[in-house]
């Protein structure tokens, strides 16, 4: 599995930084495309409550992102 | 006894109560229902920011807390600096406040690993930096410029602790800015899921009454003078502009719409402008004795102003505004016919300039093409429930460019560095505990109002929000926050704060007071390292926020620049050189004359005081800018055809107009003046034949002729302006 070589943490620049936190940067700008794409096709206006979608989407990868590290 | 009769007496009297009731019921409720309907838009708005306000302080709260972070009151001060009505703005604000933040912690190493071991060359470089932030803030727009403010602010907040204990700088970075990240995502988190509040209605709403005002005015003319529509047309292009740049994140349409925005906005400009031209030349025709040009070009005007409304009203639903756009079609087809009919029945009258007719007929027929391009991106955006949007290839998006002038910017500069250096030496010559915080809110404040109007009124404002905060916090300090033993509690204490800052900003009058209490109170309430009440810091605390307003008061009353009547003389000299650029720069275009122009008149903040002289001698500055800026566009853009001989004749006309602009007097005028009768005398007496087409010739001569009437015209006001105008 992934976690199994993925690190918990590492070292940058010296400075212990959480691979968790490089999960979040990922998913952060893997929506920040998702989100342009979706409002360019015009889904935002098949949706109920687009903000909702918006940021489930983004814990929802990020969840993927964090489970891969754990 | 009572008898059958008196029975039905009575039930029947009995039903006709019934049914007076219930119809009394029914009035009741349908005022109920409207009162509601008029609390729902009104009021329920304002309240249910109020609670997201609110819960997004509470949220940071319990984060910072719950992951233990050293000054949970950093998250909450990030709410208050973040939370907007508009949940767009929100995210906007929070995206370039994260890019500020990381910028200022980053230089904060640096210059802390730099010049940790001594203190001037230390400050030195700081004021620099305050110094590149505050003009940052001031040459860009909207809520880039907030960046700016925040890089600076986070040099206080990282940088200035740092220096006391520089082997903690990198844990004091990383844990400021993990408080600053979870003020920004509770914020964000808040505003867009709970009761989120759109940018696109309110883009629709600046759309649709420019709209409405503009056919008003062209249906009815304007009675009151011209500079009030016109500055108020200022205002909302430049505020439509605002909102479209904060659309980058917004889940709904107006992403998606951001070109056709922009690109309504940019018609928007060109169609204003032609009409302010061509009024002003009726105007000007008016003021003859004999007036019979005037009078041929209103006739020619007036199936325009008849085209733009329908039954007295401007257009509304889709259906109307297609009408409009056939009635203006129809126009344009039939305008050449009615003015060779003008110019017939103008011919019986020998005193008649004729010229003059036919430069507002081209005038005029700028003005139906430009309104027809405004009507088709209007009707896109606003005819339709479902707007269509412009195919990005179609428009390639001209920014509104801006006007950068250097000198405002650098005296900003300075004052910041200066704000700053004072602030530094006080802390450093009396050793003064609270030195920190008085650097923080000095360089607040002197970054956040540069780009201010009227930076004294903006200041006593903020003030008096400080005064209430440093009251608010000794309540909260002394009798509230020593009885809080649990998070509950907290946020009983901080709620009362929280919502008068939000309850303030909220209101566009007292936005300012609302943000100096919220920065005030979050900057000093007693829970970062130590719950509870410290008296002496309390006290050298206060004295540090009011050290920090008095002298970042007496520095913007030193420089304040855009008050000076320099300032003002400053703004007609570059206006004139904004003309001499479109005489002499082949990389001129007329948008971005428009723009420049524009944006150099909205920067000097004239149009925020539309009812001072001042500002009405500005607009009139502007008006006659674009006039003759426009027509020496155009007359290069005829030149562009012609072969060498004319081709020089228009250039030798450039020259001496960009001279007559560059140092305004009665001897260049005059020459100028000379040289276009000169000229126009050459091409009506008709010896041009071998040199010129003869339709070439006829452009020519109306834009030349348009040219002297404006010069011509300058004749009165000019000497006036050039005695505060030149010597600067």
């Amino acid at each position: 599995m992934m976690h199994e070589w993925i690190p918990r943490e590492f070292a940058f620049l010296d400075a212990h930084v959480p691979t968790l936190f490089v999960a979040f940067l990922l998913a952060a700008a893997a929506i920040w495309l998702i989100d342009k794409a979706l409002a360019a096709w015009g889904i935002y206006d098949l949706v109920w409550y687009p903000a909702l979608l918006r940021v489930s989407l983004f814990f929802g990868l990020f969840s993927v992102f964090g489970l891969m590290v754990y | 006894m009572l008898n059958t009769q008196q029975i039905n007496r009575g039930i029947q009297r009995l039903l006709a109560g019934l049914t007076a009731l219930e119809q009394g019921v029914r009035m009741a409720a349908v005022c109920l229902q409207q009162a509601a309907a008029d609390w729902y838009r009104q009021d329920f708005p304002l309240i249910g920011y109020l609670f997201k306000y609110l819960l997004a302080a509470f949220l940071a709260l319990w984060v910072a807390l719950k992951m233990e972070m050293d000054q949970p009151a950093t998250a909450l001060l990030t709410v208050v600096i973040v939370m907007h009505f508009r949940s767009g703005m929100v995210i906007t604000k929070s995206y370039y406040r994260l890019i500020g933040t990381v910028i200022g912690i980053l230089f904060s190493m640096l210059l802390v690993a730099w010049f940790a071991q001594d203190r001037f060359p230390f400050f030195i470089a700081a004021a620099l930096w305050i110094g590149m932030c505050t003009a940052g803030s001031l040459v860009y727009r909207n809520f880039q410029s907030y960046g700016f403010v925040l890089a600076g602010y986070t040099l206080c907040i990282v940088g200035l602790p740092a220096t006391l204990t520089p082997w903690h700088t990198f844990q004091i970075a990383s844990t400021r800015m993990s408080e600053i990240g979870v003020g920004l995502l509770s914020a964000t988190l808040v505003s867009e899921l709970v009761l989120p509040q759109r940018l696109w209605e309110n883009i629709q709403a600046v759309v649709r009454s420019k709209f409405r005002d503009f056919s008003v005015l062209l249906g009815t003319g304007a009675p009151a003078g011209l500079n009030q529509p016109f500055l108020k047309f200022m205002q909302d292009i430049y505020q439509l502009e605002a909102f479209r740049s904060s659309a980058q994140f917004e889940t709904d349409d107006a992403r998606v719409h951001s070109a056709t925005i922009n690109r309504l906005n940019v018609q928007f400009m060109a169609v204003s402008t032609t009409y302010v031209v061509l009024q002003r030349l009726i105007q000007r025709l008016q003021t003859r004795v004999a007036s019979k040009e005037a009078d041929a070009l209103q006739v020619l005007m007036q199936p325009l102003s008849a085209a733009v409304l329908i039954d007295g009203q401007p257009a509304s639903h889709a259906e109307a505004i297609t009408r409009v756009q056939q009635a203006v079609a129809a126009f344009q087809h039939d305008f050449d016919a009615h003015l060779a009919v003008q110019l017939q029945h103008l011919m019986m009258h020998p005193e008649v300039n004729q010229l003059e007719v036919e430069t507002g007929g081209e005038l005029l027929s700028r003005l139906a093409k430009e309104l027809t391009a405004y009507l088709e991106t209007y009707a896109l955006l606003v005819a339709q429930p479902r707007a269509r949007k412009v195919a990005s290839r179609e428009f390639t998006a001209e920014q509104l460019h801006m006007h950068i002038d250097w000198l405002p910017v650098s005296i900003a500069a300075t004052r910041g560095a200066l704000t700053l250096l004072i602030l530094a030496a006080i802390w450093m010559t009396i050793d003064w505990p609270s030195g920190i915080l008085a650097m923080t809110l000095g360089v607040i404040t002197s970054t956040l109002f540069a780009a201010s109007p009227a930076p004294m009124a903006t200041i006593r404002q903020f003030s008096v929000g400080v005064l209430l905060g440093i009251v608010l916090v000794y309540i909260s300090n002394v009798f509230w926050l020593t009885a809080a033993h649990d998070y509950v509690m907290l946020c009983i204490v901080i709620t009362p704060a929280v919502l008068l800052t939000a309850w303030l900003s909220a209101r566009p009058a007292t936005t300012l007071v609302g943000a100096g209490l919220g920065i005030a109170y979050f900057l000093m309430v007693g829970f970062n390292q130590a719950l509870g009440d410290n008296p002496v810091k309390y006290f050298n605390d206060s004295i540090a926020l009011m050290v920090a307003l008095v002298v970042s008061g007496i520095m913007f009353s030193l420089t304040d620049y855009a008050a000076s009547p320099w300032a003002k003389a400053r703004v007609f000299t570059q206006l004139r050189k904004l003309v001499v650029d479109a005489c002499l720069h082949t990389s001129m275009t007329a948008p971005l004359f428009e723009m420049r122009t524009r944006d150099l008149i909205q920067r000097s903040g004239s149009v925020h005081r539309p009812q001072e002289a001042e500002s009405v001698r500005v607009v009139e500055a502007l008006c006659a800018a674009l006039e003759v800026g426009h027509a020496v566009l155009a007359l290069r853009a005829v030149a562009r055809g012609l072969s060498a001989q004319p081709y020089q004749l228009v250039q030798r006309t450039l020259t001496l107009v960009a001279s007559y602009y560059k140092q305004p007097g009665l001897a260049q005028q005059q020459a100028v003046l000379q040289w276009l009768d000169h000229f126009l005398a050459w091409l009506q007496g008709g010896e041009y034949a071998d040199a010129l087409l003869s339709s070439q010739a006829r452009k020519l001569t109306t834009q030349l002729h348009f040219i002297r009437l404006v010069i011509a015209a300058e004749l009165l006001q000019d000497l006036a302006s050039t005695s505060t105008g030149a010597d600067t």
